[in-house]
């Protein structure tokens, strides 16, 4: 049997393992929120950390799969455009994350609603499956398959060019 | 594939190591969680707690043996502590009077302080399960404390628990001051132990409110934190080795 001495071991190992992309995939299903993304991994650990002894194979999937419900649960909550309760100490963005890649992108992704931003998130950033990214978001892959293609028609909409029309143009 | 799938497929890849005390703060977020849950689980074990759920009705009773009669009182959430005495070092800002027992004052500066359950060795700026306790400019705030009004000794604040249900938030007015105190939920007092443990504390001369203009120009919570100012007191120190 392992002690908790052991666990706690393996459990750092595996945070410095994952912690990192992570908040990257919190990032973006935040559309470049840091603080809540920060919120919802921590939240997500520390359940990893709560489900360590059930879960032997694949923790990383695991705690993806985690993250993602944490952050539907949060959007689900009516206080989510109201006030929330702070844990921490806000701090400004100190390591640079995908919004400051391809910020243009990452503000389209904030129009997006939360499953659909989470769909192409998984499918289209993190290269999962159909069927991966459907049993992550616990829906069917026909689900999957309309979410992404609507999400990717919205994000081509918003990142199109807007037509610079001269007023002689117009006549 | 095209030019969108190709940007969206570029956004992977920014995962950077995180700091050993990041990772620290995770396994004792960890650990406590653990530790919570035994006890929960023991707890309910002890007293033979029995959860019927009104099927259809949506509604959750609690029944208890007769010996253990006195229901729940509104605002206790884990229902396990009182207030004590406290003896120990004064935060720098504030003087304390009354804390929760099995509790210390875990780190504090001129801008706030947080009380944290012994055992707690996370950063004192983490506020899970704990009480903080910080000011904001009373000028600004004047005539606009949130929440249901309450008296905190001979002063009227507001208490209010937001919609997450995290925790419950108490403000009132002393002097210049607009005095905040967080509780998470987890820690369990009452709403009058609430007010009680307010109405314990004093605002000193040493306080300040962040980002206000003082003698040496007010500096960020979160600015504190990235340099590590915060002072840990030495109780707070000796739980951290």
């Amino acid at each position: 049997m392992r002690s908790r001495r052991d666990q706690d071991t393996a459990f750092a190992d595996f945070v410095r393992a994952e912690r990192g992309r992570l908040v990257a995939t919190g990032r973006l299903l935040t559309a470049g929120d840091v603080h809540l993304a920060e919120d919802l991994v921590q939240i997500a650990l520390t359940r990893v950390y709560l489900a360590w002894g059930k879960v032997r194979t694949d923790r990383s999937a695991y705690a993806r799969k985690v993250l993602v419900n944490c952050f539907i649960d949060h959007r689900r909550k009516p206080s989510v455009r109201r006030e929330s309760t702070i844990d921490e100490v806000p701090d400004g963005p100190s390591v640079a994350g995908p919004e400051a890649l391809d910020p243009e992108l990452v503000r389209a992704l904030a129009d997006l609603p939360p499953r659909m931003r989470a769909a192409v998130v998984l499918r289209h950033v993190h290269d999962l499956s159909i069927d991966e990214t459907a049993q992550l978001l616990g829906c069917s892959t026909g689900n999957v398959k309309s979410q992404t293609a609507r999400g990717l028609d919205k994000l081509r909409a918003a990142l199109e060019p807007t037509p610079v029309t001269t007023p002689g143009e117009s006549r | 594939m095209n030019d969108l799938t190709d940007r969206l497929a570029r956004l992977d890849g920014t995962a950077a190591t995180p700091a050993d005390d990041v990772v620290a703060a995770d396994l004792a977020r960890g650990g406590t969680a653990l530790t919570r849950r035994r006890h929960a689980v023991g707890a309910a074990a002890g007293v033979g707690l029995t959860l019927a759920l009104g099927a259809g009705l949506g509604i959750a009773v609690v029944a208890q043996p007769d010996d253990a009669a006195a229901p729940p009182a509104a605002g206790r959430s884990e229902g396990r502590t009182s207030l004590v005495a406290y003896t120990g070092e004064q935060p720098e800002g504030f003087e304390v009077a009354v804390i929760p027992e099995g509790f210390f004052v875990q780190g504090s500066d001129a801008y706030v302080f947080t009380v944290a359950p012994e055992g707690d060795t996370s950063h004192p700026l983490a506020f899970e399960d704990k009480i903080v306790v910080s000011l904001e400019d009373g000028i600004k705030k004047q005539g606009a404390i949130e929440g249901e009004p309450v008296m905190v000794g001979d002063v009227e604040g507001g208490i209010r628990t937001p919609s997450d249900g995290l925790a419950t938030m108490l403000e009132f007015m002393q002097g210049d001051f607009n005095v905040v105190v967080q509780m998470w939920r987890t820690v369990g007092l009452t709403d009058e132990e609430l007010i009680e443990f307010a109405e314990g504390i004093t605002v000193t001369d040493e306080a300040k409110v962040p980002g206000l203009p003082t003698g040496d120009q007010g500096t960020s919570l979160a600015e504190l934190k990235k340099d590590g100012k915060i002072r840990i007191t030495p109780e707070g120190e000796q739980r951290r080795r």
